[in-house]
């Protein structure tokens, strides 16, 4: 991302009755660039998200908007659009009204406010809906509204609650690829809350996962996946299994990563965790393969366990495999061997460039 | 649903109306067309001379007109002084704090309206606590004539029936998802206009059933100017009491009833036709 520093935040917290909720939160968002703030619920998200659009005081720090500190600014006069989980539209007013609204409170003139609001209907699709009122239409038209009565302001920075949240599985993915087209069309600086890691991924420039502190991990999908710094990133993105060496003798199958370093003809690449030192080898279990084979094929690092479960879930099966210590991972394939079943031994492996050094 | 037809689960309170409510209103509707015999109190024949006599004669009119005049200030009243506390009450999070409030609300509903009108006397009377304070301030020489007053009985009414205004507005406020107004605000509108472009249209069905409430006990109130006004500030309900008890004219109490009733089910529902036209597509419906 090249291009200005549209709004930095700068050692902002927040502490309610004790809790500290966010913890010197430094970031700058480019001119253009789409960001999430990717975090479990209560790791603070929202209320860095409501510190921006001046919804909440930060206890210290500063939030900058265009270079200039807007601290003391309130929310009608930071030029920010939002679109809201529960959609927020104004239920007496018509869609036509509820998007002219930022206009109309800019006191614009109304030939320009019909162009400009004829405009972000189209761009969300929803010309013809003028007059209808928000509870005559369905759950993704209503979130359209709403992001068209963001976007007709043409705000500085457009910010995202969790916006496709209430919406059913389907029509969230249709309305990620939207938005995604939608910021690539006006180019509107986005900052994205959400606690679905695969939402961030998929829409993200830059993702920032979030823990109650300050920012774990600023990266771009892709390396926030493949190379976590801290072990909450670790083990929050590519959930639910993450196969993990240990660093010591007391779990065996961290010796035979260990081992398989001579069977399997390659070594961990020699990453560095946020310590500086090299950790322990891990593999995220979308990268893992299985082999019924006597040996694993090189140049992979493999591992011997048992299978004790596969179940059938459409596109993928879960195959569950009993590790030494009695703990369990679940691997999801799209194409198992037939002779993966339960019972059987396998190899577990992972092509050495996918393995990472966990922190 | 548990088989049970809805038709039977209201079937209790429509027998209870029917009984208590229903079937008074049709002896009092019969009665209104009778002539009645003054010594024998017999009623005989059929007549609309007592609707005639209501509708025509400006002793009655003027009552009629009173009694709107008097409800329609107390409903204003009722609305532009209870908003900000119903506002204020919304507002508060503090669960000890809005206890307090409902309880402070309910006191004047609680209260029967004998004791508060009575205590109200000693409040606005000529030596009462508002005469004295003015005198003392030396912003009146002679005490101001609340009492047997149209003025008097309205403040009387709208702190009777304040609480109704206030407590149904209070609902609707706190109906408003706070998201709503985030996005009010955040869109670029200022607190005011926060305010006049969804606050207060999204508290209008408050406002509206609020008003029905105090509008129609305020054009039925009998306590409030019985004692407050003395009997000399003629409102309808004052002028049936007077006629079935004093004068024993029963079929015009029975007249004043029926038109009082009537006027009253009109404007309301005037009122609230009008008004609900423009939310209808929001407040209900599709």
């Amino acid at each position: 991302m090249s291009g200005a520093t549209t709004l930095s935040l700068r050692k902002a917290s927040k502490v309610y009755a004790g809790a500290t909720i966010i913890q010197s939160i430094d970031l700058d968002v480019q001119e253009g660039e789409f960001i999430s703030l990717l975090g479990p619920s209560g790791c603070g998200k929202t209320t860095t998200l409501n510190i921006i659009a001046g919804f909440v005081r930060p206890d210290e720090g500063e939030v900058l908007i265009g270079g200039q500190c807007v601290n003391d600014v309130p929310p009608y006069q930071r030029n920010l659009g939002m679109v809201f989980q529960g959609h927020a539209l104004f239920p007496h007013l018509t869609c036509f009204d509820n998007v002219a609204f930022g206009l109309r409170m800019r006191n614009l003139d109304e030939a320009t406010i019909r162009a400009r609001v004829a405009q972000a209907l189209d761009l969300v699709r929803l010309n013809g809906f003028d007059e209808r009122f928000p509870r005559q239409l369905s759950g993704g038209q209503q979130q359209r509204v709403g992001l068209a009565r963001a976007l007709v302001i043409e705000p500085r920075v457009l910010l995202l609650d969790e916006p496709l949240s209430n919406l059913d599985a389907k029509l969230r993915r249709a309305m990620q690829s939207e938005l995604r087209a939608i910021h690539t069309k006006t180019g509107t600086t986005m900052i994205y809350v959400t606690h679905d890691q695969e939402e961030a991924l998929t829409l993200s420039d830059r993702v920032a996962v979030m823990n109650a502190g300050p920012i774990e991990q600023l990266d771009t999908p892709e390396g926030i996946y493949r190379h976590p710094r801290t072990r909450f990133v670790a083990d929050f993105i590519g959930s639910p299994a993450l196969l993990r060496g240990g660093g010591g003798e007391e779990r065996a199958h961290s010796i035979l990563v260990r081992n398989g370093e001579a069977g399997g003809g390659g070594a961990p690449p020699a990453h560095q965790n946020a310590a500086g030192c090299p950790g322990p080898p891990g593999i995220r279990s979308g990268s893992i393969r299985i082999d019924t084979g006597a040996t694993a094929s090189s140049p992979e690092l493999s591992l011997q366990w048992r299978i004790v479960d596969r179940a059938f879930a459409g596109s993928v099966s879960h195959i569950t495999i009993e590790l030494t210590d009695r703990q369990t991972i679940v691997v999801h394939l799209s194409n198992p061997p037939d002779d993966a079943i339960p019972g059987a031994a396998v190899h577990l492996g992972g092509a050495v460039a996918n393995w990472m050094v966990l922190p | 649903m548990n088989g049970r037809s809805p038709l039977t689960l209201v079937l209790p309170a429509t027998l209870w109306l029917a009984v208590a409510w229903g079937w008074p209103l049709v002896l009092v509707l019969s009665m209104s067309f009778r002539n009645m015999d003054p010594m024998t109190f017999e009623l005989s024949g059929f007549t609309l001379k007592h609707f005639r006599e209501v509708l025509t004669d400006s002793f009655y009119l003027d009552a009629i007109f009173r009694s709107l005049r008097i409800a329609t200030i107390v409903t204003i009243l009722s609305c532009v002084l209870g908003y900000p506390a119903a506002l204020h009450i919304a507002r508060t999070t503090s669960q000890r704090a809005r206890a307090a409030y409902t309880l402070i609300l309910l006191i004047p509903v609680m209260i029967s309206l004998v004791v508060t009108a009575f205590a109200w006397i000693l409040i606005l009377g000529p030596s009462g606590f508002i005469n004295r304070a003015l005198a003392s301030l030396h912003l009146t020489s002679e005490p101001l004539q609340f009492l047997n007053s149209e003025a008097g009985i309205i403040a009387v009414l709208v702190y009777s029936f304040g609480p109704y205004m206030i407590i149904n507005i209070c609902t609707a406020l706190e109906k408003i998802d706070p998201a709503i107004l985030r996005a009010a605000e955040l869109h670029g509108a200022n607190p005011r206009r926060v305010f006049a472009r969804v606050t207060l249209p999204l508290s209008f069905p408050g406002i509206l059933s609020g008003g029905l409430i105090v509008f129609s006990l305020s054009a039925a109130a009998f306590v409030t100017p019985y004692v407050i006004g003395g009997n000399r500030v003629k409102v309808v309900p004052l002028q049936i009491y007077n006629a079935a008890v004093t004068t024993f004219d029963w079929p015009m109490a029975a007249t004043l009833s029926i038109v009082l009733l009537i006027l009253s089910i009109l404007l309301t529902t005037a009122v609230a036709r009008l008004t609900e036209r423009r939310f209808a597509a929001w407040l209900g419906g599709s």
